[in-house]
C-alpha cells in the first residue's frame, strides 16, 4: 500500500497541490482507511523520491568550518568538475569532518575530509 | 615490537593517499535480517561489494571505535534497487545511511602464508595466530577453465583408503562426492585423505584445503587438533564457517576455498578441495535467498540451486601443460536423512561430480569401517588415472566382492551351500575384513598394492575371516622389516614388475612359512 500512497501524494503535489494541504489531507486519508501507521514510511518514501527528481548535477559541499570554503577552493572546483557537476552549489557546515572537503552531488561523492582519511588509515594500520 | 609498530604506521603515514576521487553512493532504504535494500547504486554489478559508511555525522573516535569498515555484498539487481547482503554486524547499518560502491568483485586475498592457517571465508586470520598478508586478490566468484585450457585427468589422488584406492580411485582433477547419512564417516574420509598426503613426494604433495561450511566451532577445533597431530597443517588450509555465522558467510566458503585452489593451481601445484558439507550450503543459500524475496523452488530452495553448485564444482579442473598442468580436485560432501539420495541437493550434486563414495550406515552399525557401499560407490574417470601397480591388482578384488554380494543373501544357509559357493563367500567375507581400516590410519598405496596382491595370491588362505585384519598388518611389517626394498620399489616405479612380483611371492611364502599357527583353520 505504501507505494501507492506515496504515488498518490507525489501526483497530488506535481499537479500544483499545496504541500501543507496535501500532507494533511494523507494524514486524514491514512486514518481513514485504517492505515495510521503507515504514515512515516509514506512519508521517507515521498521525500526519497522528490530528493531524487532533484538534479544529479545539484552538488552540496560539506566544510568543517565557514572559513575552510575559502582555504578549500581549489579542491572544491576540481571535485565539482570530476563530478561534471556546475558551479553552483549549496554548503552544509560538518564539524565532524575535523577538515578537507566533501562534495557530493545526487549519486556520487568526493570525499577529501581529513575524517574519513583518519579511519581509512586507522583501520588499515589495525586490521 | 613498538619499533616496528612505528614503522608500520610511519609507513602508512607516507603512502597515505590524500587525493580523492569520486565514488558512486546509494541510500540505504531498508534493512533487516541481514539484507539492505540500497537505491542510487545504479551502475553497481553482481557481486560486487560495497562499503557501508557508518561514520556520518559521527565524531572520529566514535568512527574509530564503531569498528571494522562493513562489507556488503549485492546479489539481486532490481529495477530502482539493489539488495545487499551485510557481510558482518548487520546492526550497524541503518535506513538512511550511505553506501559506497567499491567496484571490486568480492575476493580473497591469497599467498603462500595462507598455509597451516585457519581464516574465514574473507580472508581474515582466526587462529590466533596473527595477520596474513595477501600478495593476491581471487576472486571469489570467476568463470571456470575452458575446454581447452584442460587435459585430462591422469595422475592418481591417494586417500589412504584402501577401498577407495582400489576400486574408486580418484584423479587429480576429478570430483568425487562423499555423500551418505549423518555419522557414517563421511568427513573421516576427506581428513584420511588430506592426513595421507604426507606420504607423497614433497614436491607432488597436493597443498589441501578443507572448508567447513555451517560446521560446529568444535568439531574444526578437533580436527584441525587432528591434522595437527598427523603433521598435516603444514600443507592444509582449513576455511570454517560455523553454524552460528550469517547465511550470506556459509554461502561464500566453498567458493572462497575454490578461490584459494585457484591461486596454487594457477602455479601449476595440485591442489585438494575438501567442501564439508553442500547441504549445509545449499540450506544457507535457500535462507539468503528466501530474505532477498527470490522466488522458492522445490524443497523451497531457489531455482537456480543446481547452477549454484555447478558453477563451483566445474573450477574444479586439471590445467593444460601450457597453463602449468596444476589441479584441484575436489571432494564434496552431502548429508543424506535416512539414506535418501533421491532427494534434490544429492540428485543434483550425483550429476554434476564425476563419481561419488557412496557411506552406508547399515554398514557402519556392523562394524564396516569405512562403511562404503561398493556396489553404488563409482568413480567415472579415476581409473585412468591409477597407478599400474592398484589397477594390477584391483580387479580381481572388485570382481571377487561383486560375486560375494550376490552370494551375501545366502550366508545363512551355510549349511545346505556347495562347496565352490561357499568357498566364494569366505573369500569376499576376507576381502571385506581386508578393505576395513581404522580411522585416521591411511596407509601408503605400496602397502595397499602389496597386501592386495597377497590377498589376491592366497595370503589368507586356510585361515578364517577374523585373523585378517591382523595377518594383513603382520605381513606389511613382515615386508617393512625385511623386504623393504619391495615398497622403495613400487614407491619410486609405481608398477608391480615381474621382478617384484617375484619378491612378493617369495614374501609371501616366507611369511607362510614364519606364521603357521595362524593357518590352522
Amino acid at each position: 500500500m505504501k507505494d501507492q500512497y506515496t504515488q498518490a501524494v507525489l501526483e497530488v503535489l506535481h499537479s500544483g497541490g499545496e504541500p501543507k494541504k496535501v500532507l494533511q489531507g494523507l494524514k486524514e486519508t491514512l486514518a481513514k482507511r485504517g492505515h495510521g501507521k503507515l504514515e512515516g514510511a509514506v512519508l521517507r518514501s515521498v521525500y526519497r523520491k522528490l530528493q531524487s527528481q532533484k538534479s544529479s548535477k545539484e552538488a552540496v559541499v560539506i566544510v568543517a568550518k565557514d572559513e575552510h570554503l575559502q582555504k578549500q577552493k581549489q579542491a572544491i572546483q576540481n571535485a565539482l568538475k570530476s563530478l561534471s557537476s556546475s558551479a553552483d552549489y549549496d554548503v552544509d557546515i560538518d564539524e565532524s569532518i575535523i577538515g578537507g572537503v566533501i562534495v557530493r552531488t545526487k549519486n556520487q561523492i568526493v570525499d577529501a575530509s581529513y575524517k574519513t582519511k583518519l579511519v581509512n588509515l586507522y583501520r588499515s594500520i589495525t586490521k | 615490537m613498538s619499533t616496528t609498530i612505528i614503522e608500520t604506521i610511519k609507513k602508512e603515514i607516507e603512502g597515505l593517499d590524500v587525493s580523492s576521487k569520486p565514488e558512486e553512493v546509494g541510500v540505504v532504504t531498508a534493512v533487516g535480517d541481514g539484507i539492505a535494500e540500497i537505491e542510487g547504486l545504479s551502475k553497481a554489478q553482481m557481486m560486487e561489494m560495497v562499503i557501508f559508511d557508518d561514520t556520518t555525522g559521527k565524531s572520529l573516535e566514535e568512527s574509530i571505535e564503531s569498528g571494522d569498515a562493513l562489507i556488503g555484498l549485492i546479489l539481486n539487481l532490481e529495477e530502482d534497487v539493489v539488495k545487499v547482503v551485510i557481510l558482518g554486524e548487520s546492526d550497524r547499518v541503518t535506513e538512511g545511511m550511505q553506501v559506497k560502491r567499491t567496484e571490486k568483485l568480492l575476493s580473497i586475498p591469497v599467498s603462500e602464508d595462507i598455509i597451516g592457517r585457519v581464516i574465514n571465508p574473507l580472508g581474515t586470520a582466526i587462529d590466533g595466530k596473527g595477520d596474513i598478508n595477501g600478495d593476491k586478490d581471487m576472486p571469489i566468484e570467476r568463470v571456470a577453465y575452458g575446454v581447452m585450457d584442460r587435459s585430462s585427468v591422469n595422475e592418481p589422488v591417494h586417500t589412504g583408503i584402501k577401498a577407495i584406492d582400489s576400486m574408486i580411485p580418484i584423479g587429480r582433477g576429478q570430483r568425487e562426492l562423499i555423500i551418505g547419512d549423518r555419522q557414517t564417516g563421511k568427513t573421516t574420509i576427506a581428513i584420511d585423505t588430506i592426513i595421507n598426503q604426507k606420504y607423497e613426494p614433497a614436491d607432488k604433495r597436493p597443498i589441501c584445503i578443507y572448508v567447513a561450511v555451517g560446521q560446529k566451532r568444535s568439531k574444526t577445533a578437533t580436527l584441525m587438533a587432528k591434522l595437527e597431530e598427523a603433521g598435516a597443517m603444514e600443507y592444509t588450509t582449513i576455511i570454517a564457517t560455523s553454524a552460528s555465522e550469517a547465511s550470506p558467510l556459509l554461502f561464500l566458503a566453498p567458493f572462497a576455498g575454490m578461490a584459494v585452489g585457484e591461486y596454487f593451481m594457477q602455479q601449476g601445484k595440485d591442489v585438494l578441495v575438501v567442501l564439508d558439507d553442500l547441504s549445509k550450503h545449499a540450506n544457507a543459500y535457500r535462507q539468503m535467498s528466501l530474505l532477498l524475496r527470490r522466488p522458492p523452488g522445490r524443497e523451497a530452495y531457489p531455482g537456480d540451486i543446481f547452477y549454484l553448485h555447478s558453477r563451483l564444482l566445474e573450477r574444479s579442473a586439471k590445467l593444460s601443460k601450457e597453463l602449468g598442468g596444476g589441479s584441484i580436485t575436489a571432494l564434496p560432501i552431502i548429508e543424506t536423512q535416512e539414506g535418501d539420495v533421491s532427494a534434490y541437493i544429492p540428485t543434483n550434486v550425483i550429476s554434476i561430480t564425476d563419481g561419488q563414495i557412496f557411506l552406508d550406515g547399515d554398514l557402519f552399525n556392523k562394524g564396516i569401517r569405512p562403511a562404503l557401499d561398493v556396489g553404488i560407490s563409482v568413480s567415472r574417470v579415476g581409473s585412468s588415472a591409477q597407478t599400474k601397480a592398484m589397477k594390477k591388482v584391483s580387479g580381481k578384488i572388485k570382481l571377487e566382492l561383486a560375486q560375494f554380494r550376490e552370494l551375501e543373501a545366502f550366508m545363512q544357509f551355510a549349511s545346505d551351500l556347495d562347496a565352490d559357493t561357499k568357498a566364494r563367500i569366505d573369500s569376499g567375507q576376507k576381502y571385506v575384513e581386508l578393505l576395513k581400516q581404522a580411522q585416521n590410519k591411511p596407509v601408503p598405496f605400496y602397502n595397499q598394492a602389496s597386501v592386495i596382491y597377497a590377498a589376491n595370491s592366497g595370503l589368507f588362505n586356510g585361515t578364517t575371516p577374523e585373523n585378517v585384519v591382523s595377518l594383513a598388518d603382520s605381513f606389511l611389517e613382515f615386508i617393512e622389516r625385511d623386504r623393504k626394498e619391495i615398497f622403495d620399489t613400487i614407491e619410486t616405479g609405481r608398477e608391480l614388475t615381474d621382478e617384484v612380483v617375484e619378491k612378493l611371492d617369495k614374501a609371501i611364502e616366507d611369511f607362510k612359512e614364519s606364521h603357521k599357527d595362524s593357518y590352522t583353520a
